[in-house]
């Protein structure tokens, strides 16, 4: 039985006058992968976003609908948004380490929080994110210094060490050679056991490795979901075969 | 919507008329080898046995085609299902043309021996074969998963065309035992062409699949 950490209902954004999401109805499984994929400017990521309130900082948004993290609307407007984006991890596109040692980068967030063993935290984070053996020797250098690879899993060890429940990649891989992917697909993987996770990607094949679920976006609107061997093998909707076998244009 | 990769689809379709013409090999086989046995024809019986290499070309290159989709092209959803529908058809059309082959050996290796009966029912398998294979590629070419449904029908006609010539045929061998030899040839035979209506239901099970995503066991 599969049950859902996140359940959107009715979501739908504006930006301005453009509106971007359409009424997404979606069920995100607890620890499993879902992969949202979808064509530049579907509103896959606008999704994503609006999933730990991201967009609040956008101006001139506006949002109807609701998103419900363990059954509680994350719009309500009781909700701390800082204590959301703790328990809501994510992953950008670009590896974003600060501008300081690899160390203070997984220290960054527990130390805010005034959590306990920082060291211990730091070796975790750093062990889960598949990065320990490359770096333990190293902590006090410049995170600047790492690989485009390594400062990746280095910001997943950073969502890491606050501990989430979900953690949510947007386009993790794209600005990584295959073999740092291969690294990242494989962390997601072991991370499964333990985190709710949801990946942005443009890579159809990375959606077919590492997702148990794929949702297909198209203009705003939520087209198809469904496990991803049928979505890949015997996609149901025109638009989500079209799409994934490279006929639309 | 416009089309892009354009030669992926190009090759995809490609695919298409590389099995098309594997088929009509196959096909052309089965009657050549008939006619030949009907005929005692030897000279045509070794033109299908000589025929087999092409047939092996034409089924190894499509298989290298399928292996070349598959690995720079990463075909999904109804292209991956066509490619692995081609490799699976592939295989049967290479098999029908080796029981073909078979059958113009008999041909071949019995030039002297006398005809124990004029043929009947085989020659009519034959014919029912090479239709059923006709329409099965008709159904490839057309994405049409009901038309593959509707031919194997006919291998019920096969399998009572082939009870018919296996009971005549073992009625001749109890009356006359010294044509044991030619009436067991005749036999594998019939059987072969039985044989050949199965694998022409199994691609019509992969076309099926290949339109629907759908698994069905066809007669």
């Amino acid at each position: 039985m599969v049950t859902s950490k996140i359940v959107s209902k009715n979501l739908s954004l504006w930006y301005g006058e453009k509106q971007a999401l359409k009424n997404i109805s979606l069920e995100i499984p607890e620890k499993k992968i879902t992969a949202l994929i979808g064509p530049s400017g579907c509103g896959k990521s606008t999704f994503i976003r609006c999933l730990n309130r991201m967009n609040d900082l956008v101006d001139k948004i506006r949002i109807e609908g609701e998103v419900f993290y363990d059954n509680n609307n994350i719009y309500e407007k009781n909700v701390d948004v800082v204590e959301l984006r703790k328990r809501i991890g994510m992953v950008f596109q670009k590896p974003n380490p600060f501008p300081m040692s690899i160390y203070d980068n997984v220290a960054y967030g527990p130390r805010i929080h005034g959590m306990k063993n920082v060291d211990k935290i730091v070796e975790r984070s750093l062990k889960d994110a598949a990065l320990w053996e490359e770096v333990s020797d190293r902590l006090d250098h410049p995170a600047l210094g790492l690989s485009g690879g390594q400062q990746q899993r280095l910001c997943i060890a950073r969502t890491l060490a606050m501990r989430p429940d979900v953690i949510l990649f947007d386009e993790p891989c794209s600005a990584l050679d295959p073999i740092s992917t291969g690294k990242i697909e494989s962390l997601m993987e072991t991370l499964k056991d333990n985190y709710t996770q949801v990946i942005v990607t443009h890579n159809m094949q990375q959606a077919a490795r590492v997702s148990s679920f794929t949702a297909f976006f198209l203009l705003g609107e939520l087209i198809e979901v469904g496990e991803t061997k049928r979505i890949f093998e015997m996609p149901q909707m025109k638009s989500t075969e079209d799409y994934i076998t490279g006929r639309f244009g | 919507m416009s089309p892009y990769r354009e030669r992926y689809h190009r090759k995809l379709d490609d695919l298409v008329d590389q099995t098309r013409d594997l088929a009509n090999q196959a096909s052309s086989a089965i009657g050549k080898s008939v006619a030949a046995l009907s005929e005692s024809n030897v000279d045509l019986a070794k033109e299908v046995i000589k025929n087999d290499q092409s047939v092996d070309d034409q089924s190894q290159r499509i298989e290298d085609l399928c292996m070349e989709l598959l690995a720079l092209q990463q075909p999904m959803a109804k292209d991956l299902r066509r490619v692995i529908g081609i490799l699976k058809i592939a295989i049967d059309l290479e098999r029908i043309s080796d029981l073909a082959v078979d059958v113009a050996r008999v041909t071949a290796q019995s030039k002297d021996k006398i005809q124990i009966t004029k043929l009947e029912y085989i020659p009519k398998m034959a014919e029912v074969d090479r239709k059923m294979l006709a329409q099965t590629m008709e159904a490839l070419a057309n994405g049409d998963a009901d038309l593959a449904r509707q031919v194997t029908k006919w291998d019920y006609e096969i399998d009572g065309l082939y009870v018919k010539a296996r009971d005549k045929i073992l009625k001749i061998i109890i009356e006359r035992p010294e044509v044991i030899n030619e009436g067991t040839s005749l036999l594998m035979v019939n059987r072969h062409l039985e044989r050949i209506g199965d694998h022409i239901c199994n691609i019509c099970e992969a076309i099926v699949y290949m339109v629907e995503g759908r698994r069905e066991h066809l007669n």
